[in-house]
């Protein structure tokens, strides 16, 4: 496994067909790395499927990171395990600027659930690239208009008459329910949430009567909507999205100030080179702002944000606590 | 409406159209040569597709294996080789009408049938899979936990005949699909601390292996068969073929709707389709005496089968995401790569990307007569590639096609481990098919299984709670059922299947 011609010759004819050969040097470089970064492509591994939600997010942002940096910047993805692999993969690469990664929410809580032993802290954190609220999506023409009748659904039936799904058990969708329910003074496992593998599938099951409530994105939930089939009650963001105009968020509808966002953004292996960092960071803000990568995500339903590394640090654990609470009252944390 | 000009627009993009064309010439050469089969073939486009949009990656599936099941015939009646599986049931027709100095009969009759196969199966396809879609919007997961059971079922009992050995394979499918962290809690299975392991034995290298490595190694332990004899003058192709098409019309068109239905059955593909067509034109031969010494019946009947078979395996594919073949098998891993998860749900999300492929359908097997036309002149010379050219290159191809899904070494060794596995098991006589459904469909199986008793608190009879899952769940334990029945007695008829191998 570590035999490293064989690595960098697989990666080359990888290369070679990808790029006519521009990326020939990622594998052997090695220490020529001394000149001034960057001098050769950048990789970023992205932990999801290509053609997903982080895929389309990070591709988006890299057409602009590209411009910025001057080198081209390739996405790889290394799926599988819940999102450990790519992730262990980013957090294990050498720090040197030349791999990045697309840290997901995910991050905040492989401790706490005994997935793997990654946390905020076993990256070097760039910034958030975006977020994507939360939402209620029910059955066009169910049992449930809007977020109130939900809402009464969770307060009046016995807990775990309710379902809901759209991410695995103790993903962000999951948070999004169980934190509603909390904010109601409901326990957090009132709605009985029902694991799924991604969006499409959780939907599906809400269309057919299988499951009540959808807790994923609205933006995942867009084209049934449009066609009729689901309607989004309501988005757990602190405004209305663009996308969803008619959509109130979950103060309008109930009063109850509950937001949730899942968030994907640009990290790094721990100890990178402050010079090389402060250059991604400079870089990748500027490619971030450029109007082609803010309309791009926008036109997605996508809300773009930059934070930085310090303010992403700090919302990063936060997040993780958020996290560790519900986890804990779901009994999941481990 | 805007969603099918959307979809021409994609299909007819220059760009599209360049590819199902170089696509219907590389299967060509796969089918027409001698130990590359149609599914071998997919596994190798798999790496190329990576680095195409979405409608012309599967475009250029859905047209090397329409032609590369035609070609297949081509070796068949030249050589008395079926150039893939598919074509092994009628290939002494074919060869005896060569024998007699008319190999054109055979080629062009088969060219018109396979064309003709191929339409009727799309038709098939545009038709009812957006309207099985509408009907599988309202399944849950007691529906797909059923629905994928009865697929592994077919898969083993019927599909190849061997219930006992088809048992066997399909376990070990499940098996290997069980590794890697489980889809519903998270608790990590079968990894031996290996991160590699918690994402599970990625699909498309264990395919690759099965199918393409497995053949590698049979071919360089068994060597090549030896061409036997110098290929005679040909006539030209169409002279009488329009005649004799028209002549066994009723042929075509019966071949056609046998194909089609098998093909729509989980785990029988292309082999299988016509092995069934072959058997049923000779039930039904206006003259039976031709049969084994050139019958055109047989011929168009059972050609017309494997190519309408193709489109067929790709309702349950697109609809449910259950494979009905070992191509669709592939395929799904693409679609799911390209963002195009298989499902009811997709007819409403990416309108237009489903219909481009469905439109592509219809243009590879339209564009294969011309094509076809052309390349039987050539064939003759393409079946004499020396066997000793191609296996390194199908193994180089591997390799890169397997380690550049994922960049990751680990696939590599996925698969060659499963191309060793999946020679053994052809060396003992057992069929590879139902482990490749079980591996594509356990995480299903057991993932709605899961979802379905979290949901009634652990309940059982949920399974039989609802209309259509208390329906599909009494066919399942009916196939069960008869199987075991049949198991028990001793076997009067054998059947048809005769246990070929996969298209």
């Amino acid at each position: 496994m570590k035999n490293g011609w064989m690595t960098s010759g697989f990666s080359r004819l990888f290369a070679m067909s990808l790029l006519g050969g521009g990326f020939l040097v990622a594998g052997a470089a090695g220490d020529a790395a001394k000149a001034e970064y960057p001098d050769r492509p950048v990789t970023i591994i992205v932990p999801w499927g290509a053609g997903g939600g982080t895929d389309t997010i990070v591709r988006l942002f890299a057409v602009g990171f590209e411009e910025a940096l001057g080198v081209p910047v390739n996405i790889v993805n290394r799926t599988g395990g819940n999102g450990v692999i790519g992730h262990t993969a980013i957090a294990t690469a050498a720090p040197d600027g030349y791999t990045l990664g697309a840290c997901t929410s995910e991050i905040s809580y492989f401790k706490t659930m005994n997935l793997a032993p990654l946390t905020p802290e076993s990256f070097d954190l760039i910034s958030r690239i975006a977020e994507i609220p939360a939402g209620v999506t029910v059955k066009t023409g169910g049992r449930f208009q809007d977020l109130k009748s939900v809402v009464e659904a969770m307060k009046s039936e016995p807990a775990g008459t309710l379902t809901s799904s759209g991410s695995g058990l103790g993903g962000p969708w999951h948070l999004a329910i169980a934190g509603l329910a909390r904010m109601e003074n409901l326990p957090a496992s009132t709605v009985k949430f029902v694991p799924s593998q991604g969006g499409a599938p959780a939907l599906q099951d809400v269309m057919a009567g299988g499951i009540d409530l959808f807790t994923g994105s609205p933006v995942e939930a867009k084209s049934l909507a449009e066609s009729g089939e689901v309607k989004v009650v309501a988005v757990m963001a602190k405004e209305r999205l663009a996308a969803f105009p008619d959509v109130p968020t979950v103060k309008e509808a109930i009063g109850v100030d509950w937001t949730l966002s899942n968030w994907f953004s640009l990290c790094a292996p721990p100890g990178l080179p402050a010079e090389v960092k402060a250059k991604i960071v400079e870089t990748g803000k500027k490619g971030h702002a450029a109007p082609s990568v803010q309309t791009n995500l926008k036109e997605r339903g996508i809300t773009p944000v930059w934070d930085g590394p310090e303010q992403f640090a700090e919302f990063a654990n936060a997040f993780a606590g958020t996290a560790a609470i519900l986890l804990k009252d779901l009994g999941l944390a481990k | 409406m805007t969603a099918i000009a959307g979809a021409f627009a994609i299909v007819l993009d220059p760009a599209t159209l360049l590819v199902i064309v170089g696509a219907s010439l590389l299967g060509m050469l796969i089918g027409s040569i001698p130990g590359l089969t149609a599914v071998m073939g997919t596994a190798l486009l798999v790496p190329i597709t990576f680095f195409m949009d979405p409608v012309p990656a599967i475009a250029a599936m859905v047209a090397m294996t329409a032609t590369a099941i035609f070609a297949g015939d081509i070796p068949g009646a030249l050589l008395r080789i079926p150039g893939t599986p598919a074509s092994a049931a009628y290939v002494d027709e074919a060869y005896a009408l060569t024998r007699r100095g008319k190999p054109e009969v055979g080629l062009g009759l088969g060219l018109v049938a396979s064309t003709a196969g191929g339409l009727v199966g799309s038709i098939f396809l545009i038709v009812c899979a957006p309207l099985l879609a509408r009907i599988a919007l309202g399944f849950s997961t007691a529906e797909y936990f059923w629905l994928a059971l009865l697929g592994l079922s077919c898969a083993a009992f019927i599909g190849t005949g061997k219930p006992l050995k088809g048992l066997f394979s399909l376990l070990f499918g499940l098996a290997v699909s069980t590794v890697g962290l489980d889809p519903a809690s998270g608790v990590p299975r079968f990894t031996f601390g290996s991160i590699d392991l918690m994402g599970g034995i990625n699909l498309i290298p264990a395919l690759i292996g099965l199918f393409a490595i497995s053949e590698i190694m049979r071919g360089a332990l068994h060597g090549a068969p030896a061409v036997r004899e110098g290929i005679g003058t040909f006539g030209r192709v169409t002279a009488g073929l329009w005649q004799r098409a028209r002549e066994h019309g009723r042929n075509i068109a019966r071949g056609s709707v046998v194909g089609t239905l098998v093909g729509a059955l989980p785990g029988a593909g292309a082999d299988i389709a016509a092995w069934i067509a072959y058997a049923i034109s000779r039930r039904f031969a206006r003259r039976p005496q031709d049969f084994g010494k050139g019958s055109l019946e047989g011929l168009a009947e059972a050609g017309a089968a494997n190519n309408s078979s193709l489109s067929g395996a790709w309702v349950p594919t697109l609809v449910f995401g259950i494979p009905g073949d070992s191509i669709t098998a592939i395929v799904i891993g693409v679609l799911i790569l390209k963002g195009m998860e298989p499902g009811p749900a997709i007819f409403i999300k990416q309108p237009e990307m489903i219909y481009g492929v469905l439109i592509s359908f219809f243009l590879a097997n339209l564009l294969m007569l011309p094509l076809g036309l052309a390349f039987i002149r050539v064939a003759r010379h393409v079946v004499r590639v020396p066997p000793t050219i191609l296996p390194p290159l199908v193994l180089m191809a591997c390799i890169v096609g397997a380690f550049s899904l994922n960049n990751s070494l680990f696939d590599v060794w996925v698969m060659l481990a499963f191309g060793v596995i999946g020679w053994l098991m052809e060396e003992n006589g057992i069929p590879v098919a139902p482990a490749i459904l079980g591996l594509v469909l356990g995480g299903m199986l057991e993932f709605n299984f899961t979802t379905t008793l979290i949901k009634s608190d652990g309940d059982l009879l949920a399974f039989f709670m609802r209309p259509v899952a208390a329906g599909l769940g009494v066919v399942t334990l009916l196939v069960w059922a008869v199987t075991l029945f049949r198991l028990v007695r001793p076997a009067r008829g054998a059947g048809v299947a005769a246990g070929p191998r996969e298209a």
